[in-house]
């Protein structure tokens, strides 16, 4: 059984012009890793805020399925969602340096989530992996504030608090972004070791395809607040058909150095009113594409939103 | 975008900075002090020597003939060279001696120490509740930023700011002038007298001059309850006139905190909205607040005079508001060396805070 069971999430901000996230479905097993992949402002973040209960007061969420374990969330209240928090969820950002509060020392700190966890008793061990994930001299660094840590560091306490209460579902919000590429393959390498000990299920997020392909079990491509093309990691990788996600593919950079860009660049945030939101950078649009909102279907190995790419992927295949 | 890393920095060693720190800190704020007082001092003197009008005249009355006068000025020194007057004041100064007052012909300091309590009294009074409501009612206007008390406030902290001082004292007495058995409209009519509450008529000792500390100190409810109808009207408009910019300027910073990302993250660990609110969030949001408050008091030295006058408040500002109708120079020179050197000590005792709500002020210095 799933872990996670999410059908139809739609998140809809006051004055925005259309929904964040529309109608987004997603399950993940326990043991399992589903990486969400897609361009800024496309709505991952967003996603992942309505799947731990932390969406802003102002945020309208609809679902017609949302569940944890097995129970029921579509009206869980803020109690639940903080207990769920507590012991079942743990959520990792972006930003390391943003995740904490500035003005306490990172001891004060993570003593609260603990205690809100009900674990004040297991501050060793938590030494203890602080330690395993490469951070130094916990008892000492501890006590300094977060601006005196390097975002490495810091994300390494994140991930330390986020995994000591035995999460069930791990998400992790672009938890590499704001690091330097050589911190971040380290701090990969920690989830991915992380995540085959433990037998959670994790929700990584990215806008970099080729990060999180690495440690994902699936793919799901979102463009415009919608799910593009979802399906299991070599599928997406391999035969993705959405005009979209070979894009991402392709401009990803290859050893031989050549760099093939597909994606006519665009402004964010102009996504057509009605019909395919990509469209407007679409190589293969057709009229159809503007008139209908394309549903996912199974082409190839993945579920694309794209009718268009079932015939030509008829065609080369 | 910050890439998130910051370079290590390395802590000093506990207890290194402290001592001596400390009191390098302490003995630069002593010498400023005295500094911006003495500043002020000079700029008064030199005011008070360029002003159009002849002391030793008021002193002597206005049927005194010319020798009279001239006999007053050599008794007050005012026909010794200016700077020989500007030494003799300021050494007078450092040995406490402000001088004698034309108008109530005492020494000045036993004046100031008899009207001090009573403006002491109203400041405080009036301070601490401005900054304790308007610091909650911000808060929990940034928190719930709908409802019934969202409209309100809103309207307090436009009008409240907008109206002068004085037209909420006179709107005050105006309004309640139908009930003068609820609360006096002037505080008392036998000024002056030290202290605020008739402490005769109370049957009370007087031991600060402050009537409510007076009362508390006598434990006596019936004094304490005639203490707090005295302070009413004039509290009152202090803190209607205040407490505008303290609601509006909390809510403002409070709601700033809570967008934060740290917030977020803070709850995603599971920590309580209490924990979450007020240990991350409202300290933090605190720190602007405490920068105005300190401005917000340091302003109150100087406009406690209009609220005195109209409340006859038998305070400093009345005693200053007198002084400069007298043109009692030697008073007025005290009282602006006393407001300067309030002001400073303010901004001092504020400066004190800020390393409390945010330690990385502490380590920057
Ligand atoms: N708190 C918010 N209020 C209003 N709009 C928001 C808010 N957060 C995100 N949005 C909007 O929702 C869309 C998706 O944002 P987000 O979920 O942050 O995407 P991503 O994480 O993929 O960059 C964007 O258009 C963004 O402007
Ligand atoms: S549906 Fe049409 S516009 Fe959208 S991706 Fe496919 S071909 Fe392009
Ligand atoms: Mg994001």
């Amino acid at each position: 059984m799933s872990l996670l069971a999410v059908e139809g999430l739609t998140v809809t901000y006051p004055g925005g012009q259309r929904p964040a996230v529309k109608g987004v479905s997603l399950e993940i097993e326990s043991g399992r890793t589903l990486a969400v992949v897609g361009e800024s402002g496309s709505g991952k973040t967003t996603l992942a805020l309505a799947l731990a209960g932390l969406l802003d007061r102002r945020a309208r969420r609809h679902a017609s399925r949302l569940e944890i374990n097995g129970e029921d969330l579509l009206a869980a209240g803020r109690r639940r969602w903080r207990q769920l928090r507590r012991t079942d969820i743990s959520f990792i950002f972006q930003s390391p340096i943003n995740s904490w509060n500035p003005t306490r020392t990172m001891i004060a700190q993570v003593r609260d989530a603990m205690s809100a966890a009900g674990r004040a008793g297991r501050m060793p061990e938590l030494m203890d992996l602080l330690a395993r994930v490469g951070f130094e001299d916990p008892e000492r660094r501890l006590a300094d504030l977060p601006h005196q840590l390097s975002g490495g560091m810091l994300q390494r306490v994140s991930i330390a608090v986020a995994v000591i209460i035995e999460p069930a579902l791990l998400i992790a919000d672009e938890p590499t972004s704001a690091l330097d590429s050589t911190v971040q393959s380290e701090i990969l390498a920690i989830l991915g070791e992380l995540r085959s000990e433990a037998d959670l299920a994790m929700l990584i997020i990215s806008h970099d395809l080729s990060v999180v392909a690495r440690v994902a079990d699936y793919v799901m491509v979102l463009y415009g607040g919608k799910v593009v093309e979802q399906g299991a990691r070599a599928a997406v990788l391999g035969s993705a058909v959405h005009p979209y996600t070979r894009g991402l593919l392709d401009s990803v950079p290859r050893l031989d150095g050549d760099r093939k860009i597909l994606l006519p660049s665009m402004e964010p945030g102009h996504l057509p009113a009605s019909g395919c939101p990509f469209a407007p950078r679409c190589r293969l649009v057709v009229d159809e594409c503007r008139r209908v909102e394309p549903d996912l279907i199974p082409i190839n190995d993945t579920l694309a939103a794209c009718p268009p790419a079932a015939s030509s992927a008829l065609i080369t295949t | 975008m910050t890439q998130g890393r910051n370079p290590e920095v390395t802590r000093p060693a506990p207890g290194q900075s402290f001592g001596a720190g400390r009191l390098a800190r302490f003995v630069k704020g002593v010498v400023w002090l005295l500094v911006v007082v003495l500043v002020a001092v000079s700029i008064t003197f030199a005011l008070s020597r360029i002003v159009p009008a002849d002391p030793a005249r008021l002193a002597a009355g206005l049927e005194a003939g010319p020798e009279q006068v001239e006999r007053v000025r050599q008794d007050m020194g005012l026909d010794d060279p200016v700077m020989v007057q500007y030494v003799r004041y300021i050494t007078g100064l450092v040995r406490g001696d402000f001088g004698d007052s034309i108008r109530t012909r005492g020494p000045i300091l036993d004046d100031v120490v008899e009207a001090l309590p009573a403006s002491i009294e109203l400041i405080v009074v009036s301070f601490t509740i401005f900054a304790s409501l308007g610091i909650l009612a911000g808060a929990a206007w940034a928190y719930w930023p709908r409802g019934v008390h969202a409209v309100l406030l809103r309207v307090v902290a436009v009008a409240g700011s907008a109206v002068p001082v004085f037209w909420v004292g006179l709107l005050l007495q105006i309004f309640l002038a139908a009930r003068p058995d609820w609360f006096p409209l002037v505080a008392r009519l036998d000024f002056p007298v030290a202290g605020n509450l008739n402490h005769q008529a109370a049957g009370i000792a007087e031991v600060t001059g402050a009537g409510l500390l007076d009362a508390l100190i006598a434990r006596s409810p019936s004094a304490m309850l005639e203490a707090a109808r005295v302070l009413f009207l004039p509290v009152m408009t202090i803190v209607i006139h205040n407490i505008a910019l303290t609601i509006a300027l909390m809510r403002s910073s409070l709601a700033d905190q809570l967008d934060r990302e740290y917030v977020r993250a803070a709850r995603a660990r599971g920590l309580s909205e209490w924990r979450v609110v007020v240990v991350d969030a409202l300290r933090n949001a605190l720190n602007p607040v405490v920068t105005m408050l300190g401005l917000q008091l340091g302003w109150l030295l100087g406009g406690v005079v209009i609220v005195e006058v109209i409340f006859s408040w038998p305070g400093i500002g009345l005693y200053a508001f007198s002084s400069f109708q007298s043109f009692d120079y030697n008073a007025i020179m005290a009282i602006t060396v006393l407001a300067t050197a309030g002001f400073v000590l303010v901004n001092a005792l504020v400066g004190q805070i800020y390393p409390l709500l945010d330690p990385r002020i502490k380590e920057a210095r």
